[in-house]
């Protein structure tokens, strides 16, 4: 893979200080630890209006299109400069935890869980219109973060807990950089092995992954602790074709195969499937849907109508489609592992169309409401007594003009699919060699219906509620 | 090292939790306000909000109005309405979109006071 010249971003004029200097990450984390305090503040006491409070603006319209612009054009820079870590760094000169985190948690069952209630959170408790709640939400992060990391060693949050994190990693699969060794041979020479144990005062990878056996992005927060703790300076961000780790076979060092663990598996899902359940929540057929439901089991209980939402969208069609696309492939082609195994081979070739999903939302948001920002930075600076007058509060027009937004979610969706086609079609070559072609339509068929699904979503009017008052 | 960060964090937490004492604006429940027609429908519409000074009607005052969603990320439209004389101002908005709607009143009164009112959240469907 590494026959064109790498780039190395860390040799690049202006980030070299990224790689040498050891409080890199620290200095990228202050002004966003700053940012969170301000949010917490102003969405604790601030104006309880979604749209007049930094909270929920910054949270929900800017932070979730620059996650996913730099996951797409960079990487986990946001992992990178992740506000969380900071007190619990600052904590940890002091604490050095003292208990292992349990084998039975060294998974992704948890996350995976959370990820789940987190999106149900977000739908029940209408996070995206709440300042206070989108507070309490940064505050959880923090006390969680700091709590599990000083009781546990290790980074048992960011590795198994981090719903944020786990998004992070999955959507880095498609990122075009990489914390990787810049030349393989030297490692083999290393004795000291630094990058993973440390050295000084300097940790190495808290999450377990050991360079020279380290593949792709997934379990990886970018946090520059191999860079740094490596003495040969052989560690880099280099460039990579993205999607590349999609299709490697190999065992991942801290992960091992990820086409063979079930709690990946369903973390993949998770966030596939969520993708679109996410935009269900916000368009106008969601609320027909409610009525119906309404009338046909005559609960109005927005916990139940909810959840019987998320039953359909996150079990009964995933199962349906994979189970269905399985026990065909497995028909077709004779191959004769149990289902829940060859689901579990085939979900990584899903991300790509989740992470389009996502990308395609986040951007209309992002988009419509970038300007938002305006009016909130103007009365928060004159409450700090400082005019700002001249910025403009209304008649504030999209990024770009709104009528490219929908060609391009469109194109976002074709370029995931067509990934997930070309990752589904790999896995279909390796572990088959009968009637490949035959073998894989069903997975295609899936990929059709999800990308079908996707479009339908996007086309689809905005409508955007609380339940409750619905 | 330290525990000077960490004084750093409770003081300017302690800080600001004392700025949040005064941070709404301020609201007169001497006038009383209410919207002729709660729109309901997508698309430009005017609506006429009527105002009163206890049992008289506000003639004379500057009213704007902000439209926005009690979702963020719609950038909302801030109009001056018009007054019709008898305690009633009118204005068009453009409800562009479906979903939850707020509309905030700024009322300048003729001797100089201003205040603020967030008017009922209601569903343009
Ligand atoms: S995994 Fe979570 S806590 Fe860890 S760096 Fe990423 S966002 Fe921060
Ligand atoms: S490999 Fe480990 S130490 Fe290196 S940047 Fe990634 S998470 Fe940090
Ligand atoms: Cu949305």
């Amino acid at each position: 893979m590494q026959q064109i010249p790498a780039i190395d971003l860390l040799k690049l004029p202006g980030l070299r200080w990224l790689g040498r200097w050891r409080y890199a990450r620290f200095a990228l984390q202050l002004p966003l630890f700053a940012l969170a305090m301000l949010m917490v503040w102003d969405g604790l006491t601030g104006a309880q209006l979604a749209p007049k409070n930094s909270a929920t603006v910054i949270v929900w319209v800017h932070y979730r299109g620059f996650l996913m612009l730099a996951l797409l054009v960079v990487g986990n820079l946001f992992c990178m400069a992740c506000p969380f870590m900071l007190p619990r760094n600052l904590a940890r000169r002091i604490i050095k935890p003292r208990f292992k985190w349990p084998t039975w948690l060294r998974n992704k069952w948890l996350a995976a869980g959370l990820l789940v209630l987190f999106f149900f959170a977000y739908e029940r408790f209408d996070l995206w219109a709440s300042p206070w709640w989108t507070a309490i939400l940064i505050v959880s992060y923090f006390a969680a973060a700091l709590l599990i990391d000083s009781s546990f060693q290790g980074a048992p949050f960011c590795k198994y807990v981090c719903p944020l994190g786990q998004f992070n990693m999955l959507s880095s699969t498609l990122s075009p950089i990489e914390v990787a060794v810049r030349q393989p041979q030297r490692c083999q020479t290393c004795a000291t092995k630094d990058c993973i144990v440390g050295r000084d005062d300097q940790p190495g990878c808290e999450l377990w992954l050991f360079q020279p056996k380290k593949v792709g992005n997934l379990d990886c927060t970018m946090c520059l602790d191999c860079i740094h703790a490596c003495p040969h300076d052989n560690i880099g961000l280099l460039a990579r074709v993205p999607g590349q780790e999609l299709i490697s076979l190999q065992p991942r060092s801290g992960i091992g195969k990820i086409e063979e663990r079930s709690d990946f598996s369903l973390l993949m899902l998770v966030f596939t499937w969520g993708a679109l359940l996410n935009a269900f929540g916000m368009i106008s057929p969601v609320y027909s849907f409610y009525n119906w439901l309404t009338t046909q089991f005559a609960i109005t209980s927005e916990t139940f109508l909810l959840s019987v939402v998320f039953i359909l969208a996150l079990v009964i069609e995933p199962v349906v489609l994979l189970g269905g696309a399985a026990w065909l492939f497995r028909r077709i082609s004779g191959h004769n592992e149990r289902l829940i195994a060859i689901i579990n081979r085939f979900m990584k070739g899903f991300l790509p169309i989740g992470i389009a999903m996502w990308t395609a939302h986040y951007a209309f948001h992002f988009i419509i409401g970038f300007w938002t920002i305006l009016p909130v930075l103007r009365s928060l600076l004159a409450e700090a007594g400082i005019n700002f007058s001249w910025m403009p509060v209304t008649g504030l027009s999209p990024l770009v003009p709104q009528a490219m937004i929908y060609p391009f979610q469109m194109g976002m969706i074709l370029l995931g699919s067509v990934l997930s086609a070309v990752i589904t079609w790999q896995t279909t070559t390796t572990i088959t060699k009968q009637r490949q072609r035959w073998a894989w339509l069903p997975w295609a068929l899936v990929i059709v219906a999800m990308a079908g699904s996707a479009m339908w979503l996007l086309s689809q009017p905005m409508d955007m509620r609380g339940i409750l008052e619905g | 090292m330290l525990f000077r960060y960490g004084q750093l964090i409770l003081l300017s937490l302690m800080f600001l939790s004392l700025l949040g004492c005064s941070r709404t604006p301020s609201d007169d429940p001497r006038l009383l306000m209410s919207l002729e027609q709660t729109p309901n429908a997508m698309g430009i519409q005017t609506i006429v909000l009527v105002i009163n000074d206890g049992s008289t009607p506000l003639d004379n005052a500057k009213v704007q109005i902000e439209a926005t969603m009690t979702h963020a990320g719609m950038p909302s439209q801030i109009v001056q309405m018009q007054a019709l004389g008898a305690g009633k101002y009118q204005a068009s908005i453009d409800f562009s979109m479906l979903g939850e709607w707020v509309l905030i009143v700024n009322v300048t009164e003729a001797n100089g006071a201003v205040m603020q009112r967030t008017l009922p959240a209601f569903n343009i469907q």
